[in-house]
């Protein structure tokens, strides 16, 4: 065994995490990857058939369950970064007894198994919105790709702060617990800014998710034009959440390891 | 050489600090078998801790040129639905082992771990004893420097107990261990040198002998 560099070393780790996570997610008793489709197009069918006649084409120039797709799997790819991020620590444990192994391995390794699954959960709903006749096409794929890209650090970020405080504190998980569950009623999963009445609209304006799929849609829709995301709210959530979350896992992570 | 430089290392046990290194600045040789002396609580395994790179000073630093292994019998963090092979496989992976390297390694495990067909079976359906064996057979299969050895020389039921002392023993030969234990029987036995941890100090002794006498005055 020579001497590693660090960087090595990290490269190492992580990959084998990602491997191994891959496994014990989608292991063969599991259905890991059969949840991962059922989970979000199960929601988009009971909304589609809830408000499906009553919200039409006109109203966002897209078709309606093609609106809910892709406001369903960037808010997946957010709440199970997040979810999964949260307790990794808790989780993996045990693996801090070999140096080699940092607490935000886990986490990087379980962000880019989501990632991985919530790719290819997007492309296999794109394909079924193509068969399906509904207009599908993504209109500014590198728009999309960098949207996306922003989604991932932001969720990342935010899943590090909950299991770094989460670790020292219990109760801190489950608050986020339940705050992660109105958000998906107020993230624009299944409306647009245009239609929530002008008194509500800064309020809700605040989550910055709602920015996130309003933004989503504008760039994978030509057709859709939304004057309320602003790309510098989200672009400095992202920066911000990426900044602190770092800094304070440094300021915590032999803390993780020793305790 | 491992080399302290003015550690400290406490615990805050209601709100008081309770020392285990105070400013400490030593240089431990290495090269011979180590064992650490002191009382319950002293700190001994905290400190072996420190060395394997699990737990860290309050302020100071340690440095050394050694290359230690995990400490051994603390639980490797086995991941319960996987199978012992692919348990000990990830360990390979970042340990960051060829594929070659990663068979033969698997090998080994697998012949010394004599677990037959559960190596290939989800850790859940282990006995303790089974993760013991698993455990060790792991830690006899990476080459280290030194091997960071708390309490636990042997697992497994008397054959497999003769078995890990023996290939301790072996391994002894060109590489050293650093051994806590609290049989001075077994320190005597297994140890040339010794490290004395007492009240926040910690001292070397050349002969383990010599740091058994010191540590019997106290």
């Amino acid at each position: 065994m020579n001497k590693r560099s660090s960087w090595e070393i990290q490269k190492a780790v992580v990959t084998s995490l990602f491997l191994r996570e891959l496994k014990t997610r989608f292991g063969k008793q599991k259905f890991g990857y059969f949840w991962a489709i059922v989970e979000p197009a199960a929601i988009i069918v009971v909304f589609w058939v809830m408000f499906g006649f009553s919200m039409r084409k006109s109203t966002t120039g897209i078709d309606f369950p093609m609106f809910l797709m892709t406001g369903m799997v960037p808010f997946q790819l957010f709440s199970k970064i997040v979810n999964r991020s949260m307790v990794s620590f808790q989780a993996n444990r045990g693996l801090f007894n070999y140096r080699q192994v940092k607490p935000i391995d886990t986490i990087i390794a379980r962000v880019l198994v989501e990632c991985l699954v919530y790719f290819i959960v997007f492309n296999i709903f794109i394909l079924i919105g193509f068969l399906l006749g509904f207009n599908a096409r993504v209109d500014n794929i590198l728009g999309l790709l960098f949207i996306m890209i922003e989604l991932i650090f932001f969720s990342s970020g935010f899943g590090l702060i909950c299991a770094a405080i989460g670790h020292f504190s219990e109760t801190f998980i489950k608050v986020i617990g339940l705050i992660m569950r109105p958000l998906f009623f107020c993230s624009g999963i299944y409306f647009t800014v245009e239609i929530v009445p002008e008194q509500f609209r800064s309020l809700l304006l605040i989550n910055p998710l709602l920015h996130f799929l309003e933004k989503i849609r504008s760039v994978y829709f030509e057709s859709f034009y939304s004057p309320y995301a602003s790309d510098t709210y989200i672009l400095l959530w992202t920066v911000s959440l990426t900044i602190i979350s770092l800094w304070l896992y440094t300021k915590l992570q032999n803390k993780i390891i020793a305790s | 050489m491992i080399n302290l430089k003015n550690v400290t290392k406490y615990y805050k046990v209601n709100d008081e600090k309770k020392y285990i290194l105070k400013n400490v600045t030593l240089t431990i040789p290495t090269g011979t078998n180590l064992g650490i002396i002191g009382r319950n609580g002293a700190g001994k395994s905290t400190f072996l801790r420190m060395l394997g790179g699990i737990d860290f000073p309050n302020s100071g630093r340690i440095e050394s040129d050694v290359r230690f292994s995990w400490p051994m019998g603390l639980s490797g963090g086995f991941q319960g639905s996987l199978t012992g092979r692919e348990n000990a496989k990830f360990v390979c992976r970042f340990y960051g082992l060829s594929k070659r390297d990663i068979s033969n390694t698997l090998n080994y495990i697998d012949d010394f771990s004599e677990l037959g067909k559960y190596f290939d079976m989800p850790i859940k359906t282990y006995s303790s004893g089974m993760r013991g064996r698993l455990n060790f057979a792991m830690s006899m299969a990476f080459e280290f420097d030194c091997y960071l050895i708390d309490e636990l020389l042997a697992v497994g039921d008397k054959n497999f107990k003769e078995k890990c002392a023996k290939t301790l023993n072996e391994r002894k030969k060109n590489k050293t261990i650093l051994l806590v234990n609290h049989s001075m029987g077994t320190l005597k036995k297994m140890c040339d040198s010794g490290v004395l941890l007492e009240n926040g100090t910690l001292s070397y002794f050349e002969n383990i002998n010599d740091a058994i006498v010191e540590y019997e005055k106290i």
